[in-house]
Formats: C-alpha cells, structure tokens, sequence
C-alpha cells in the first residue's frame, strides 16, 4: 500500500511514565485495527522547537494496552496523509493519533521493544530510518504488537516536558 | 541475498550543531557517546535489528571492542545475545524461526528473548 506520513506540530511532550495510560497531546500514537493488519514503521524526525536547553527522552515503545477511542487528528497541530497524492485508500485505516478518551498504555516489559530517540530539544534534531527488512512493525490489532507512540519517557531521565515537531512515516498493508 | 553486514543497518542521525546538546552524564544516561552528541556534535550511526533476540539497536561509532558476529546467520548480533550464545545448552535460533515455531501452535515461548525456551504445549 502506500506510505503515509503522521505529523504533530507544537506539541508539548511532557514526561509519560511507563505501565500507565499517556495524557492527551502528549504523544503520537499509531494502532494498526485489524487482526491481519501489518505496519512498517519506516522513519521517526523529531526537530526540537525549545527555547532553551531541555533534554527530551524520547522513545518509541510499545502499548501494553491500546489505546481506546482515539480523537480525530486536528489539523492545526497534526495530520496524516499518504505521500503520494493518487493513492488509495486502505480499507481499514491506520488509527492515528495525539489524543484519546484513554491513552496509549507505554509498556514497561523488558520483551517489549524501546527504540531510544533522546535529544535535546533546544535545536536538536534526529532522525532514525530503518534498512530493508528491518522495519518497526504493527501488526493485528492486540497488545503489545498492535500499537505503539512516541513520547518522552519519565524513565529516561530528561527534563519534565520537551517541545518539538515531530514526523512517523509509515507504510500500512 | 546479502552482499554486505552493512546491507541489513539503519541509521540514526542526531543533529546537535545549533543545540546545546547532551552533558557526558545525560548522554551516558540515555545510552549514547558522550563525545558526539554534545554542544555542536553531530551523530551520524547505524542501527542493527539482531537476528536472535528481535531488539534494535544502535551501533556506537566510538566502540573499540570487536562487534559479535553470528557466523550461522552471517549477521552481526547484539551483545546481550552473544553473551548467552557462550553459555552451555545454548541452541541456536533465529526470530524467524522462533516466531514460526510459536506461531504453528505446537509450542509457546518462555524465558528471556535472548534465550528463550520453547515449550511443547
């Protein structure tokens, strides 16, 4: 299928503790919906907007428990679309969100995988891409395989919140 | 096929030439070299996915030590995992095979990702 791109921009990314449901504009969070839905997770930006020093500890983790009744995207502040602009659709879309009735429940397993994005947001940027084959992925639509955000982890010693904008590419099938 | 170890990295790029960056004990703390990502550094690494254990992880340019190689998979291998492969009883497997046998339903996996036990249900 085609690959899409998930933005937030402004976003405040106070610090999310592990093992408990993540506070609304707070994090990105992508939840694949389907029992036979896979989702290649092919790119994380995050651009620092601090105007001072601020350590973001940032993760990529997965949800030990989904999401639940996840607000529609705002386009002020985040959006998601394909990068080609013909393309289709997919029958069951690609849950993503910055806000939800409850949050993302960051998993604290050692099994569950943490990809470590820490910066300081105070004009740092990184970046990670994945090579062939060696993609995050989402797949069906149980715990801890089908969701997973992005936020600044209490855990990772940084400072209590950090701003930036941030950009997950993605490819649903 | 694979031509190259390299074939299979990712890459993680952390840009702090405009930022204050990282002290020696933040970057420590987050588990990145201390001399690259502070005041006006710029971090250019690759990242491995391990065959073995399924974690990703990202490859530390400033490392002396040799990288533990798989020479079954002919892949590169986080440390945790060559750690346990030294140990005796260890069998070799890899995610894939792992997550084939689980997912026949004949068996269920316990243990640590690094070295797990596949148990006959």
């Amino acid at each position: 299928m085609a690959k899409r791109v998930f933005e937030s921009f402004g976003l405040t990314f106070n610090q999310q503790a592990l093992n408990v449901a993540a506070t609304s504009s707070q994090y990105m969070s992508l939840r694949s919906n389907l029992a036979s839905q896979l989702v290649d997770i092919l790119e994380i930006l995050i651009s620092g907007t601090a105007s001072a020093s601020q350590i973001g500890a940032f993760a990529f983790c997965r949800a030990s428990t989904n999401a639940a009744t996840e607000t529609a995207l705002s386009t002020a502040s985040a959006s998601d679309g394909a990068l080609y602009p013909g393309a289709t659709a997919i029958g069951t879309v690609i849950i993503s969100a910055i806000a939800a009735t409850t949050g993302p429940t960051l998993s604290q397993a050692i099994t569950d995988a943490k990809l470590n994005l820490g910066l300081n947001t105070f004009g740092g940027i990184i970046r990670w891409n994945a090579a062939p084959t060696q993609q995050w992925q989402l797949l069906g639509s149980t715990a801890p395989g089908a969701n997973s955000a992005l936020a600044n982890l209490t855990a990772g010693g940084g400072s209590t919140s950090a701003n930036a904008n941030a950009h997950i590419m993605y490819e649903p099938y | 096929m694979t031509f190259l170890k390299t074939s299979h990295d990712g890459e993680i790029f952390l840009d702090h030439s405009a930022s204050p960056g990282f002290t020696p004990e933040q970057a420590r703390r987050l588990g990145m070299p201390a001399e690259m990502v502070g005041e006006g550094k710029r971090m250019h690494a690759p990242t491995l996915g391990c065959p073995h254990c399924g974690s990703h992880i990202m490859l530390n340019p400033m490392r002396k030590r040799p990288r533990a190689h798989c020479y079954q998979c002919n892949m590169y291998i986080c440390d945790l995992c060559d750690g346990v492969r030294h140990e005796s009883g260890y069998v070799h497997r890899t995610m894939n095979q792992i997550r084939e046998l689980v997912q026949s339903g004949k068996f269920e996996m316990k243990g640590t990702m690094s070295r797990p036990l596949l148990v006959p249900k």
